[in-house]
């Protein structure tokens, strides 16, 4: 049930991202709701459903843009990568490393997508994709962190509170 | 990093990979197809109600800038207006010419198929919107997408069963040979990731100044000529630069696209290949 809940809400968030945010641009660029939403999963329900729920949410993102089915999937992947940084407990609150790490999943995520474009045949201008495109998501994503991580905790309870008793 | 999740990471990344070959083959483009299919609705009403929050945010905090444009907008709606009676006039006169001289008609019949815009692309890196029309309209890769206005919006890039990809003239990949209609001055107008439009490779000695009307040359043979991109609004570089630097304004309105009309009756041609 949470995997099919997880699905309905990251394709929520494309449709959002895709359809409605693109008319809101902030530094002329839309925030990665999904990718923002699969960290914040992550880091609130742990690395077991984030293991199924990154590669939908890669997957949702696939679907709702123009490049080939796969390359948001692989993309996204290294959230999972960077999940292990939970386990090191670096920062006092897991607030704030979902912060940092929507803020390096999303500069991660574009310049994957950057090197796909690259292996397309299209011309990539690195350093101006940097600034203009790929430094502004990741911070607007981050931007749009907090609501999205109210969400996943809020419908976590349950799950904190098993975590509690062990 | 714990082993389970390494060698899932990894399934994960061979399986991506695969789809990535599958896509490239068209075989996974009916899920896709289906995937907007099943979304569109949702898709269209998200626009439906972002469109008008978006322009009413834009009225409120632009009003002095409103009251500027409407002001520029009146001015040049006389001078259009005034344009449009000579040009009426010069009309008739080619009318007259050509049955004097017996001038067949060259230019063929336009067709155009009009579409809704979908979505955008989810990634700021590209520039690209889904539109309601695929194949089965006939829609095939490389045909010209132009607003209701006949102002040019950018070719289509990739063709589902139902839907297709535009990608716009702002994207950073975007190239068209274009024509300053004042001057005559020829160039390439390209998008970037700033989302502003640039006429390169005009020449240095070549008059072109605030305000000239950018249209499209048929040079390349990848549009017709004479779609109007957009106006110039600053021309810089120093004298020793071997080419002026021309920053453009697209005529349409590309961030709140809602209809477009898919140029059918144009056929690409790429001159490149002898």
């Amino acid at each position: 049930m949470r995997y099919v809940l997880a699905f309905l809400l990251f394709t929520t968030a494309a449709l959002i991202q895709t359809s409605f945010m693109p008319a809101f641009p902030v530094f002329g660029v839309v925030p990665n709701l999904v990718l923002a939403l699969a960290v914040c999963w992550t880091v609130v329900r742990g690395q077991r459903e984030a293991m199924i729920v990154v590669p939908v949410a890669g997957l949702c993102l696939s679907f709702a843009g123009s490049q080939p089915v796969g390359v948001a999937t692989l993309a996204a992947m290294p959230v999972l990568l960077l999940s292990e940084l939970r386990v090191l407990r670096l920062t006092p609150s897991d607030f704030l490393l979902t912060v940092a790490l929507v803020f390096l999943s999303s500069l991660v995520y574009e310049a994957v997508l950057l090197v796909a474009l690259r292996l397309q045949g299209e011309t990539v201008g690195w350093l101006t994709a940097f600034m203009r495109v790929t430094l502004p998501t990741a911070i607007v994503s981050v931007l749009f962190t907090p609501p999205l991580y109210w969400l996943v905790w809020s419908r976590s309870e349950g799950l904190r509170r098993s975590r509690a008793y062990v | 990093m714990n082993s389970r999740l390494g060698t899932w990471t990894m399934g994960v990344v061979v399986i991506s990979v695969a789809l990535i070959l599958l896509s490239k083959t068209g075989v996974l483009d009916p899920l896709q197809s289906g995937a907007l299919s099943v979304t569109s609705p949702v898709q269209h009403g998200l626009r439906n109600v972002a469109d008008p929050v978006a322009a009413w945010l834009s009225d409120m905090t632009d009003l002095g800038g409103l009251r500027d444009e409407n002001d520029e907008l009146r001015t040049e709606n006389e001078q259009l207006k005034d344009e449009v009676a000579r040009l009426r006039e010069g009309q008739v006169q080619l009318q007259e010419l050509q049955k004097l001289l017996q001038v067949k008609q060259s230019y063929p019949d336009e067709e155009f198929i009009a579409a809704n815009v979908l979505a955008k692309d989810p990634s700021s890196l590209k520039e690209a919107v889904a539109i309601d029309r695929g194949k089965r309209d006939g829609l095939r890769e490389g045909m010209v997408v132009v607003t209701e206005g006949h102002s040019l919006v950018g070719v289509v890039t990739r063709v589902l069963d139902s839907y297709s990809w535009v990608t716009l003239i702002t994207d950073p990949n975007s190239a068209v040979s274009a024509i300053v209609q004042e001057s005559r001055a020829q160039g390439v107008v390209t998008g970037s990731y700033s989302r502003k439009l640039s006429i390169e490779f005009v020449a240095q000695g070549a008059a072109v100044k605030d305000g000239d009307v950018v249209i499209t040359s048929a040079m390349g043979g990848f549009y017709p000529a004479g779609l109007v991109i957009g106006k110039v609004t600053a021309v810089g570089g120093t004298a020793q630069d071997l080419f002026k630097k021309v920053t453009i304004e697209p005529l349409a309105s590309l961030a709140h696209l809602e209809t477009v009309l898919v140029l059918t009756s144009f056929q690409p041609t790429n001159l490149e290949t002898p």
